[in-house]
């Protein structure tokens, strides 16, 4: 089976990007920290069809919702999925911009 | 029908009998080299990969020189050795590559990234996906697969002939803006 790996919040994602565990060893990723803002963003398409939560549909009908998952591919060919990271960037984005906006208008 | 058996065995000598065992033996060991390590055609069964794959079955093309996990990327359809049925194939999407970082979800749940967990996926393993995903089996259950497990490629699909068509690597650049 799979070994046990350490679960980490998608808070956190750019903090452990630039960290490359080998051998049971961290060690700082070669060429620098990855920037995950500036890495190419990719697609994934996938879907949740007639999910058992809803109940027993009638015979013959599937209904199918996309579901996006995100991902960074990165120029040393590092794939990150990003689905649950990019709303907290999105986030941060906004909050840095409303505190830049607010901190022009006390200088003036 | 019995006449024609007789005659050929009145004709048959030992120098022709050796010689047509011989080539029987190579067509089989040829067939089977290419079975095990060109490529196989295989019917897939159950909902886990709709609507990529018919949850009644389709028979697929699998490329066997992918073994291993040689040549993988994420988005590829790979054939492994299931890790909880023994003698059983399983076939899902690949969403991590080793050293990559995936989102972690409850297994069977209808949405991705909403517990907000990460993992890493560790060296030599992938992190595999089914596309139906309230149906589907994967590392949510099981964890990251072994490259060691994977036992080739989904290339295309064959049959039934009006739906051949290859089996498309769906990672794509993002045609969204945010």
């Amino acid at each position: 089976m799979a070994p046990l790996v350490p679960i980490f919040s998608a808070e956190a994602l750019p903090d452990h990007v630039s960290i490359v565990r080998k051998n049971f060893q961290e060690r700082r990723r070669k060429g620098g920290p990855v920037e995950l803002e500036k890495c190419k963003l990719m697609e994934m398409v996938q879907y949740s069809c007639n999910p058992p939560q809803d109940g027993i549909p009638a015979p013959g009908v599937v209904v199918c919702k996309p579901v996006v998952r995100l991902f960074r591919r990165c120029a040393n060919g590092l794939t990150v999925e990003t689905t649950a990271w990019e709303p907290i960037r999105l986030e941060e984005e906004a909050k840095r911009k409303a505190a830049e906006s607010s901190s022009k208008v006390n200088s003036k | 029908m019995s006449r024609i058996l007789r005659e050929t065995l009145r004709r048959a000598t030992p120098g022709g009998v050796f010689r047509l065992t011989l080539d029987g033996v190579g067509l089989f060991c040829a067939c089977t080299l290419i079975w095990e390590h060109l490529i196989t055609v295989q019917l897939s069964e159950g909902p886990s990969m709709y609507p990529t794959f018919n949850p009644r079955g389709d028979y697929l093309l699998i490329s066997r020189v992918h073994k291993h996990g040689r040549g993988i990327e994420v988005g590829d359809v790979v054939r492994f050795y299931h890790p909880t049925f023994l003698g059983v194939n399983g076939a899902k999407r690949v969403i991590g590559m080793p050293g990559d970082f995936v989102c972690r979800d409850l297994p069977f749940s209808t949405e991705v990234g909403k517990s907000q967990e990460m993992i890493q996926v560790p060296e030599g393993h992938v992190y595999v996906g089914g596309d139906n995903l309230p149906w589907s089996r994967d590392s949510r259950n099981y964890g990251p697969i072994p490259m060691g497990l994977i036992n080739g490629k989904i290339i295309a699909r064959v049959w039934p002939l009006s739906k051949a068509q290859w089996v498309q690597n769906t990672m794509q650049p993002a045609q969204l803006d945010d």
